[in-house]
This record gives C-alpha cells, structure tokens and sequence, in this order.
C-alpha cells in the first residue's frame, strides 16, 4: 500500500474516532475533528505503523485478550480467595520472534494486563521476554501459551 | 431508562468492585514482592474495566448518542498500568538475581 495511501487510511480512522467519542454529531465537531485528525497524521506519520494493520486479526487479538482478561481475574480472585500462601510463582523466559518493538510492546502490555502474569524484562539481545508468574505447576506450558495464544496473532497483524 | 439496563449497569458496578476488593485483599495476603505485585492488575482490568462499561451504558441511556468516551480512562489505564508494574518489578529484579525456568542460553538473566 502506498504511503498517501496509509495516511488517507489513518486520517479517516481518527476522524471517525473523533466523531464517536464526541458523541452527538454536529458541524462544528466535525471539522474540528478534521482540523486534529489532519494534525496528527502530519506531525505523528513517522511514529505510526508503515505497513497496512489487518483490521481482522486486530478484532480477534482485542476480543482474545478481553476474554483472557476476565477467566484470568477470575481464576486470580479464586486463588487469592482460597489458599493466599500457598501459590507457585515462577520465573519464565519467552522467546519471541517478533521482529519489531510496537509489537513487543503489545504482547509485553498484554502479559501485564492478563492477571497472573507480569512481563518483567526484555531482553532485545536474546529476543527474550522475562515473565513473572504468580501460580503454575508447569512454568514451560505458560511460555508455549504466551506464544501461542498472542504472539502467533500479532506476527500476522501487518498485511 | 429501561429496567434490564438498569440492572445490567449495577451488575457492572458490583462486579467490577468486587475485583477491586479482591485485588486490594491479594495485594494484603500474598506472601512477597512479586506475588503481591500481581493483585492491582486485577483493579486494572476488571475493576475499572467494568465501572467505566456501567458509567458508558448509563450514560448513553441517559444523554443519548455515543458515549464511548467514557472509555477513554480505560485505554489510558490499559497503556500505564503495565509500565508501573514493570518499573517496580525492575527495582525489585536489581537487587535479587533471577534464574528463569526454560533457559535460553541467557547469561544476562542475573543482573
């Protein structure tokens, strides 16, 4: 796709963002919403993605994580409930294949946020993200999750 | 206001309350530093996630329209709670040395 092409695509993604978070509709609002969207696509072009986001697999990866988010709370609140003490925390090492740092970024942010794991390092030389995990009886299984549940969605978000 | 969004929006609050005290009471019974530094996530997530989804419903029955900025806290939560966590278990790492599970050949794992 092509570089004019990418900021039409982002111009009109923020404008519609703009429209809907600004609730009613009206004139002014949209072209105030013009006015920013314009704004920011030619300030921010260079730190935006350069490659074509398949909308797709973004949906899904959204929905996965709010779905993992909510079985995790609840197996987390089960476990603070139940037996405090007694949990099996461990130290685990990912190894990703991620090739660039948005995407690190994400799946870091999605270790953090799902309860149970905490991305802690990441370590660009070996390509390895450190996670701390507060209850497992096989700390591998939990890398082989990390990996396939995540990381495998956010290796074909780029078109 | 009809009736099942009322009573969808105080399930909401409820649940999402219930997190935040089951978060606080985690963060007050597990046993160290890094255990305890997994209870506010849930807070994060579920609690906030649910109070900001109750006042999102309520206020589009209410005002009409799109209420979906009553979601934005939630994307600035989502983007900052992570970064706290990991600088705090950073400060942690610094001081006590860590030998993860499935080592990769990884020398640098202890600072």
């Amino acid at each position: 796709m092509s570089r004019s092409g990418l900021r039409w695509g982002w111009f009109l993604t923020l404008w519609v963002a703009w429209l809907l978070l600004h609730g009613q509709a009206s004139v002014g609002s949209a072209l105030l919403g013009v006015i920013v969207a314009w704004g920011v696509v030619a300030w921010l072009v260079p730190g935006l993605p350069s490659k074509r986001i398949r909308p797709w697999v973004l949906i899904r990866l959204g929905a996965r994580v709010l779905i993992d988010i909510v079985a995790s709370n609840l197996s987390v609140a089960w476990l603070v409930m139940t037996r405090p003490s007694r949990t099996r925390p461990a130290w685990v090492s990912v190894p990703l294949e991620l090739p660039d740092d948005i995407r690190v970024v994400m799946l870091a942010a999605i270790v953090t946020l799902t309860p149970g794991t905490l991305s802690v390092e990441y370590d660009a030389e070996h390509a390895s993200l450190l996670v701390h995990v507060l209850d497992t009886a096989e700390p591998a299984a939990v890398a082989a999750e990390i990996k396939t549940r995540y990381e495998s969605l956010l290796l074909e978000l780029y078109a | 206001m009809p009736m099942w969004a009322d009573i969808c929006v105080a399930v909401l609050l409820i649940v999402g309350a219930l997190a935040a005290l089951i978060g606080t009471w985690g963060m007050l019974r597990l046993p160290d530093f890094m255990t305890r530094l997994h209870a506010p996530t849930k807070a994060a997530t579920l609690g906030a996630g649910c109070a900001l989804a109750a006042l999102a419903l309520r206020f589009y029955f209410v005002e009409g329209g799109s209420s979906l900025r009553y979601l934005i806290p939630l994307g600035f939560v989502f983007v900052t709670a992570p970064v706290s966590a990991h600088m705090l278990a950073r400060a942690w790492r610094a001081r006590h040395p860590v030998t993860p599970k499935p080592d990769p050949a990884m020398p640098s794992a202890s600072p």
